[in-house]
Formats: C-alpha cells, sequence, structure tokens
C-alpha cells in the first residue's frame, strides 16, 4: 500500500541545508496499523507530508496506494482521510452537520452512502446530541470525534493520523483508540499514526517505526522492541525485613526501606530468579513488571540505533 | 453533486450570515470611503478647473471602473491577500488544503468569499453610472466596454494576488509586493495616465496592465485620446494583455507550489 525508497527531503536556506529525512526505507501492507514514531524534529511529520503529497521529495521514492502523491495529489486525496490533531479540518462557525455535508460535495459520496454512514459514524461516535453545534462550540474531545468521523465519511482506504489523541482527557483518549481500532478491524484501513503518546501505539499498533535524525532506527513490533533492546522484566520485592537484596541474574536498581527493585535479563529466566528470590528471602509481596514501552524508547532516542525484527510483514 | 466550490463559498456565507451585523457595518464602511474617493476629484477640479486636462465626471469614472474591478476581485481574492494567505501557509492551513481533492487556488478563492465587497464594486458601479450619464455618454455599448473594464481590473487585481500568493510560498511571511501591485495599482489606475510619465505609463499599461485595464476603456467611452500610443485603439489588445498576465499568474503559482515546503508541525 506503501512504499518508500531511499526517502530523503532536504530543506535549504542560502545560508544552510537541512536533511529531514534521509534515505528513509519501508513497505506497509494493505490493512496494517503502523505506529510511527520519533522525538521531536526526527522527521516524522516531513515523512507524512512526503505521503500525503504535501511535500515532493528531494531524492528516493514514494508510492502510496500505487500513486505519485505529487504527481497525483487529487487522485489520492480522494482515498485518503487525514487528521491532523492541532489543526481543525472542519469549519469552524458551522454546524457539524454542515461540515460533514461539505466533506460529502467534496469527495463526492453519493447521498445514500452519506446517509448510511454518517448514521453508523453518528452511532459509534456518540455524535447525535453535537450534529446541530457550531464546531467552535464543541470541546476538544467532541471536536475531535467530529474530525475523525469527517475523515472516514468518504471511507478512505487509508488514514494519516497525527496526534489524534493529544490534548484529550481518558475518557475521549479511549474513545479515539476504540474507534480507530474497529475501524482498522472492520474495514481494513491502512493507518498511519503519529504520535507521542506511546499508549496509542501500544494499543493500536502491531507495528512500530522509528525515525530519529531523520533515518528509520526500529522497524518492527512492540515486543521485537522490547527484546531486542533487552530491557528485561522488572521485578518489585517487598520482603519481611530490611536488609540488602542480592539474587543471582537479576540486578538490583533501587531499594525504598523493605521494597526493592530488580531487572531482570531477557537471557535470564524469570521464573528461577524468582525462585532463587523465594529460597532465599522471607517475601512477604512480589511483582513481576513488563518494561514500560515509554523508557524502551526514550532509551532508543537517547542511544539510537538501526534495528528491526521480522514479524512486522503482515496487517 | 454539484461543484465543491459553490458549497465551499455557500459554507461561507452561512458563516458571515451569523454575524449580519458585522456585515452590514462593514459594507457601510466600504460605500462609504468609496463615495468619498470618487468626490474628492469633483472637490479638487472646483478648485483647479481639471486634473491634467480631465473634468471632476470624467476623474470618477476611472475612480468608479477601478473600485468596482477592485470590490469584485476582493470578493473571492480574500483567501489569497498577502496577510490572509501569509497566516494559511504559517499557519499549516495550506497543508490541509492540499490534502483535499480539490484546486488549491479555486479552494482559496471560494472558501473564503467576503460579502461585504460586493458593496464596494456595486458603490464604484454607482460613480460610473453617475459619472456616465453627467457625461452623457450612457449607451449599449459604452456600458459594454465599461463592464468589460472592470472585469478585467478584477482580473488584474487578482492576478497580482496570486503572484503575490505565489511568492508567499519562498518567503512564508505575505509579500508586500501584491500589496504594491494590487492596491498601488488600482490607486494609480485612479488618475489620468497623464500625471505620470511617459516611462511609467507605459510600464502600467503592458507589463502591469492595470492603466490598459482601467484608462484606455475609460478614454474609449470618453471618445478622446491618450497621450503617445495610448487611446481608444488599443482596446482590441486589452483581452491579450490580460490574459497573459492571467497566465504568467497561474504559472507563477504552479511553480511556486512545486516548491512549497510547508512549516514545521
Amino acid at each position: 500500500m506503501i512504499s518508500a525508497q531511499g526517502l530523503t527531503k532536504r530543506f535549504s536556506t542560502r545560508r544552510s541545508e537541512l536533511t529531514a529525512v534521509d534515505g528513509v526505507e519501508f513497505d506497509i501492507p494493505a490493512g496494517q496499523f503502523v505506529g510511527y514514531v520519533g522525538p521531536n524534529g526526527a522527521g516524522k511529520s516531513t515523512t507524512i507530508k512526503m505521503m500525503c503529497g504535501i511535500l515532493r521529495p528531494t531524492a528516493g521514492r514514494i508510492v502510496v496506494d500505487g500513486l505519485d502523491p505529487c504527481d497525483d495529489r487529487r487522485k489520492l486525496s480522494r482515498r485518503m482521510g487525514v487528521v491532523f490533531g492541532q489543526r481543525s479540518q472542519l469549519w469552524w462557525d458551522l454546524p457539524l452537520r454542515d461540515s460533514f455535508q461539505l466533506v460529502r460535495r467534496l469527495y463526492g459520496v453519493e447521498p445514500l452512502d452519506f446517509r448510511r454512514r454518517l448514521a453508523h459514524l453518528t452511532d459509534v461516535l456518540e455524535l447525535g446530541p453535537l450534529l446541530e453545534r457550531p464546531v467552535r462550540a464543541l470541546s476538544l474531545g467532541q471536536r475531535m470525534r467530529g474530525e475523525l468521523a469527517a475523515a472516514v465519511l468518504p471511507a478512505p482506504r487509508l488514514l494519516f493520523l497525527d496526534e489524534p489523541t493529544i490534548g484529550l482527557d481518558i475518557e475521549a483518549k479511549a474513545a479515539v483508540r476504540t474507534f480507530l481500532a474497529e475501524l482498522n478491524l472492520e474495514q481494513g484501513t491502512t493507518t498511519v499514526l503519529t504520535t507521542h503518546d506511546l499508549g496509542d501505539i501500544v494499543q493500536l499498533c502491531r507495528r512500530i517505526l522509528i525515525i530519529d535524525h531523520g533515518r528509520v532506527i526500529y522497524d518492527g513490533s512492540i515486543e521485537g522492541l522490547r527484546e531486542a533492546f533487552d530491557v528485561g522484566r522488572g521485578l518489585v520485592v517487598d520482603l519481611f525485613e530490611e536488609g540488602p537484596v542480592e539474587v543471582e541474574g537479576a540486578i538490583h536498581l533501587r531499594s525504598e526501606g523493605r521494597r526493592h527493585w530488580l531487572q531482570v535479563p531477557r537471557s535470564q529466566r524469570t521464573a528461577d530468579v524468582v525462585g532463587k528470590m523465594l529460597a532465599a528471602y522471607e517475601v512477604e509481596d512480589l511483582t513481576v513488571e513488563e518494561p514500560d514501552i515509554e523508557d524502551v524508547v526514550r532509551r532508543i532516542y537517547r542511544e539510537g540505533g538501526v534495528l528491526g525484527d521480522s514479524s512486522s510483514s503482515g496487517p | 453533486m454539484g461543484s465543491p466550490y459553490g458549497a465551499l463559498a455557500g459554507a461561507k456565507v452561512r458563516s458571515l450570515a451569523s454575524a449580519p451585523g458585522l456585515l452590514v457595518l462593514r459594507s457601510a464602511g466600504d460605500v462609504f470611503i468609496v463615495t468619498m474617493e470618487a468626490l474628492a476629484p469633483l472637490l479638487l477640479v472646483s478648485q483647479f478647473g481639471s486634473i491634467a486636462g480631465w473634468s471632476g465626471p470624467e476623474v470618477a469614472m476611472l475612480i468608479g471602473v477601478a473600485r468596482t474591478g477592485e470590490g469584485l476581485a476582493l470578493i473571492v481574492g480574500r483567501g489569497i491577500d498577502p496577510n490572509t494567505f501569509g497566516d494559511t501557509v504559517r499557519l499549516g492551513r495550506f497543508d490541509q488544503i492540499l490534502t483535499r481533492p480539490v484546486s488549491p487556488l479555486l479552494w482559496l478563492l471560494t472558501s473564503d468569499v467576503e460579502l461585504r465587497f460586493v458593496f464596494r464594486a456595486a458603490a464604484g458601479a454607482g460613480v460610473v453610472g453617475w459619472s456616465a450619464h453627467r457625461l452623457s455618454v450612457l449607451s449599449p455599448g459604452t456600458a459594454v466596454v465599461l463592464a468589460a473594464a472592470a472585469v478585467a481590473s478584477a482580473l488584474f487585481v487578482l492576478s497580482t494576488l496570486v503572484i503575490g500568493a505565489a511568492v508567499t510560498f519562498r518567503t512564508v511571511e505575505g509579500s508586500d509586493f501584491a500589496v504594491l501591485l494590487s492596491n498601488g495599482g488600482m490607486g494609480l489606475a485612479a488618475f489620468p495616465l497623464e500625471v505620470y510619465s511617459s516611462a511609467l505609463r507605459l510600464i502600467f499599461t503592458f507589463l502591469v496592465p492595470v492603466g490598459l485595464c482601467v484608462y484606455v476603456p475609460v478614454l474609449t467611452v470618453l471618445d478622446r485620446d491618450g497621450p503617445g500610443v495610448l487611446g481608444p485603439g488599443l482596446l482590441p489588445v486589452l483581452p491579450v494583455v490580460v490574459g497573459a498576465f492571467a497566465g504568467l499568474s497561474l504559472l507563477t503559482w504552479r511553480q511556486g507550489i512545486r516548491h512549497y515546503e510547508s512549516t514545521g508541525s
């Protein structure tokens, strides 16, 4: 569905040249939900803009649904939906329903299809009470539900989402994530998501592409990411008595009173380490924690790396 | 299904209708400005007899044609005026337009229609009608020439705005160059070209064809000759030169979009 080969974008000024995207390569099959993440200034938005036909690559090639995004921009636009979390695509002074009508006219959606899709979206995104209200009077969470509905009303084959949950409260975030997951599952919409909220990535994406300094430094699954960077599992142990803790196969991280935090590298079997711990100490409570994906990604941003696994080819 | 551009213009009109008081106030301001501007040469002529041999109603006709054209252009041109378009680019709104299956230029021209300029155009047409009546030159033939002059002037203003917008792709900030050409050009055309040097007259007739849009048609209607080559005989080249200027602006726009580099996220 999306193929990038040697994709490069340089921005030139009179005095300097900045390479925002530097030879990026990836293939995203139809129906896949991909997270595209990286620190600020890594080249995420520039890549997305090249995928949407907003920016022309300086070098390399990108093909989206068989089309050149710049040369076939209008044709591609009919097949894709875009949500910019920080910029509204709706008509500010008009009721939400009017924005949807305009989308219908812009994308040439047949009236019957429009009515059916709007009824469905109104139901799943709970838009009923909002349809007659001007967009400017909606809360951020309500507006974002409207943005999503507007983006998918033309039934796009592709969806580009740029920070769709930014600024949303927990409930609104959950609603957006549920909607996107169901859309991908039921319609098979190929979705590329850029976000700083790794909760979005963990809950929605089967594949994650990490970009830094314009280069893809990881392309694979979330699980592969944890393994590739060997952060290991965490052990939180509460003992009956205070004192130092030392267990073979685990790294002691820190202690607070009778509570101790340890790390078990992926090379060790967690069950073995737990067994040794139980044999050596009087344990009141013990918890095994998967490494926080944010810690993993933070470490990748800090240290960089070019890694990937093979589990990313299917949707 | 109907044109999406008509729907965009309709949406903006509905937005404007949600604040009718503001629309009425601004429209009244436009009518007032055009009327005052037309009265100015009448006052000047009453003091000095004429302006470069032109009577008050004759100069008012030039002003009326220029302001009618400008008003017509600005009804649809607000989306590409330097300040608005500078914001559109800087705030990333142009990125969003590029994700729509539409012509970006037509989107900009239709999605930000400004009804108050209808009243500027109407006030300009009123001034033209009044001066034609005073000068006893009103006929179907002169009405056609004057209407063509207003349309050509509108096309000239829109073309300069398009060129300015294309420059904004490079500079991001709004282009003063477009303001200079459109506002300056129309201001210049509101006076008989006799008051300018011969070099300026040629530049503003053939290179930046504002003189051709306003001055030559009015010469034709008044059946008088201008200085040098300027005169009613140039009227047939009006569509060619204005068409070429509009074509040049579209080429500049296309080049601008090709080199559009967006702004940060």
